[in-house]
């Protein structure tokens, strides 16, 4: 993984490392789950900050992307604490705010990858809660499957607001992610339960900080995945 | 299911190793900020603190054991210990720590007014008035105490040191307080020695009138014993029965005597002299008479003694007891006939017989009485027997004891006095120089390898402390099976963390606080240390 880049065009995931292996096995749960030839929006969300939703959300869209040839969709749903733009070296907005807020002019932009387009979070004031009308965030996100085949909706985290159950309707599915060694169990199962209390389509778990927690990762370079990565390989 | 236990723990079942490992790997942070807070604390003290510098010299106890322990019984001051060098080592403390010591020490010295305490090229102090002379010299007394060292380098080696900055003044200190301790020790001991045989002294003088009193008091007693005891009395335990028989029959005849024979007689007596109550009493107390009931009444109870000693009356007294009584009967007749001339021979005679018989009625009268009190002496003896016996045997006691104490405490001057010639003699234990002081050239502190050490050691436990606490304290969920157990949703995907990930501004952010945070912590510990230690070494 490089230092972030401000150029989109440039690569920046090595598509042999640990993490997007994992990111393909998770890729393959998915589809037994949720039949990913069908378009979809999956929701990323956790139960607090911190847990490696964007992170995670950032480089599942590249896995989908370079392995399932269809259109991604990368949307930033953390109105309040927007980050991805930061890695496609754009602006804050228009982005999925001004959407919901009724301007028609707004479009998801192109990445480095032909298949995969971005939304940022857009400009949501102080009161992002007030955008997220039931009816607004079905319409929006119905025009966007129209558009795209697959949408990873990178949401900000249940326990501390509300947002997330906002997209639980128009969502296929959910990953909840799990910073292990970190997150409190008992948050963690709040969390759960403020999801499974909507209704929400839990598809999985997703463990994050496993490699510092057991050892497991540390067999990766045994294998000969290890070492400096190739430039061919990249993304 | 019980979820604050660890899975891995669990399927493992058992210590692992490397688990542990890992844990710490991953509070590596916890670990090492301790590190580096400690070893940087010890080398800001190793780079700021004053060069100190030690000089000390070396006393050996020599101890001939066989001779100290012959000397010492009663009064050692090496070797009743159990670890006798841990209490020379007290008492070389306290000699040289001693504000008297130390005082002299000071003044000889002439040490509050050396320029060797001063900072160099500072003006020597001024001329102060006495008071202000004596308030310097105490100070300095607090001071050079805490600057000496009394360590016990090793078997009978006892190391007297002084530590300051200045190394020329250790190295003057040393040897002068290493030459007064041994002077003050030798004048200590001596006259300890002195003391004790003095106080030994008054003891002994102290026993000896005890021994006196006590012998007296057994004397006195055994004489009253003497005295009250029946010398003279002829009556004993196996005649005590006999004598009082014949008390009783002595008593008997006189009263017998009384009531017939005499009776008869004094009505034949009245009748030819009808005041002859009056002539008996005139006639028992003349000079004539009393002699001669004297001798009778001895000899009765000369015959009534030789009866109870089972003795066969001796002819010699039997005719002396006759002739005796011839003697009264003529002196009573003489008495008679001179006095009543006019009465006829009959007359006179029957007088003579009944003044006769009241007479010697009189006399065995008084030997039943002598034989009584004989008796009730004996019998008043054999009961006050058993308190007498026990004061006796308290008395001897006593005094069985003062001759005991009399002569234990000699014994204990004679030990005394060769354990005096042997501390003039430097015999049993003395107390020499083994290492004279030597100029001190490297300074002992600051003392790199010990404060290194402490350093690590001190992270050392603060990092696994801190490490262990934070893993009792963590509730976070660690493995697959523990999530899908405990939040009820299975797990499809776990992620290494990515390290230098796109979002690396925020966490630069972050880490960049925490450096500022420790950095801080490392100032304040290193202005602390600045401070703080430099004064506690001091």
């Amino acid at each position: 993984m490089n230092k972030p880049d401000k150029d989109p065009k440039r690569p920046f995931f090595d598509i042999e490392s640990p993490l997007a292996i994992e990111l393909r096995r998770v890729m393959i749960r998915l589809n037994r789950e949720l039949d990913l030839d069908r378009k979809r929006i999956i929701m990323i969300t956790s139960s607090e900050r911190g847990e490696g939703k964007s992170l995670f959300s950032l480089h599942f869209s590249l896995v989908l992307a370079n392995h399932m040839r269809k259109r991604v969709l990368l949307i930033d749903g953390d109105m309040r604490r927007p980050v991805q733009h930061t890695v496609f070296g754009i602006g804050k907005g228009p982005g999925l705010a001004e959407l919901l807020a009724g301007q028609q002019d707004v479009a998801p932009r192109p990445t480095h990858l032909d298949n995969l387009f971005f939304l940022p979070a857009g400009h949501a004031g102080e009161h992002p809660s007030r955008l997220l009308g039931e009816e607004r965030v079905r319409e929006v996100f119905t025009n966007l499957k129209h558009d795209y085949d697959l949408i990873v909706l990178d949401c900000p985290p249940v326990v501390p607001v509300s947002d997330p159950l906002q997209f639980v309707d128009i969502a296929d599915g959910a990953l909840y992610l799990v910073m292990a060694g970190q997150t409190n169990r008992d948050i963690a199962k709040r969390g759960i339960g403020i999801l499974k209390s909507v209704g929400t389509n839990i598809v999985g778990v997703v463990a994050n900080n496993l490699g510092e927690v057991l050892p497991y990762y540390y067999d990766h370079k045994y294998y000969g995945y290890g070492g400096k990565p190739q430039r061919e390989t990249k993304t | 299911m019980d979820d604050f236990r660890d899975d891995d723990f669990e399927d493992g079942g058992g210590f692992d190793p490397g688990q542990v490992l890992r844990m710490f790997m991953r509070r590596k942070w916890l670990f090492m900020v301790p590190f580096v807070l400690c070893l940087s604390m010890a080398y800001v003290a190793i780079k700021t603190m004053d060069p100190v510098y030690e000089s000390a010299g070396e006393l050996r106890v020599i101890q001939q054991q066989t001779v100290s322990r012959a000397l010492n019984e009663g009064a050692p001051r090496y070797t009743q210990s159990r670890n006798p060098d841990r209490e020379t080592e007290v008492l070389i403390r306290t000699i040289v720590t001693s504000p008297k010591f130390l005082e002299r020490v000071v003044r000889e010295m002439n040490l509050h007014h050396s320029p060797l305490l001063n900072d160099p090229g500072a003006p020597a102090p001024p001329v102060q008035a006495p008071e202000q002379e004596d308030l310097a010299v105490l100070s300095l007394v607090k001071q050079l105490e805490k600057w000496i060292r009394v360590r016990n380098a090793d078997s009978h080696i006892f190391s007297i040191g002084v530590r300051h900055t200045n190394a020329q003044l250790v190295d003057l200190l040393a040897s002068e307080i290493l030459d007064r301790f041994l002077a003050t020790e030798q004048a200590s001991r001596q006259q300890s020695v002195q003391s004790e045989r003095d106080f030994m002294a008054e003891q002994r003088d102290l026993y000896e009138r005890n021994l006196t009193t006590k012998q007296q008091e057994l004397t006195t007693f055994q004489r009253s014993l003497m005295a009250t005891n029946l010398t003279g009395n002829p009556i004993n335990e196996g005649n005590l029965a006999l004598a009082g028989l014949l008390a009783i029959q002595l008593r008997s005849q006189a009263r017998t005597g009384e009531e017939g024979n005499l009776l008869a007689l004094r009505q034949e007596a009245l009748t030819v002299l009808p005041a002859v109550e009056q002539f008996y009493n005139e006639i028992k107390n003349t000079s004539e008479i009393v002699s001669l009931v004297q001798e009778l009444t001895a000899l009765e109870t000369q015959s009534v003694t030789e009866e109870l000693q089972g003795r066969t009356q001796r002819g010699d007294s039997q005719s002396q007891l006759g002739s005796s009584r011839l003697n009264l009967d003529n002196m009573v007749e003489r008495h008679v006939s001179r006095e009543y001339s006019q009465l006829d021979v009959v007359a006179q005679s029957r007088v003579t017989r009944y003044l006769f018989a009241r007479i010697y009625q009189d006399i065995t009268n008084d030997v039943a009485g002598q034989l009584e009190e004989n008796v009730t002496a004996y019998r008043n003896f054999m009961t006050r027997q058993p308190e007498q016996s026990s004061t006796l045997s308290r008395l001897q006691r006593e005094l069985d004891s003062a001759q005991e104490m009399l002569r234990s405490i000699e014994d204990d001057i004679r030990r005394q006095n060769l354990s005096l010639a042997a501390s003039m003699s430097d015999i049993g234990y003395r107390i020499e120089i083994h290492r004279s002081p030597a100029p001190a050239l490297v300074p002992v502190e600051p003392d790199k390898k010990k404060l290194a050490m402490m350093g690590f050691a001190l992270a050392l436990a603060i990092g696994v402390g801190l490490v262990l606490l934070a893993e009792m304290a963590d509730r976070s969920l660690k493995s697959v099976q523990h999530i899908e157990s405990y939040l009820g949703v299975k797990v499809i995907g776990t992620l290494p963390m990515v390290k230098n990930g796109p979002f690396q501004e925020r966490r630069r952010r972050r880490v960049l606080l925490w450096i500022a945070i420790i950095l801080t912590i490392a100032a304040v510990a290193a202005v602390g240390l600045l401070w703080v230690y430099p004064m506690m070494s001091r």
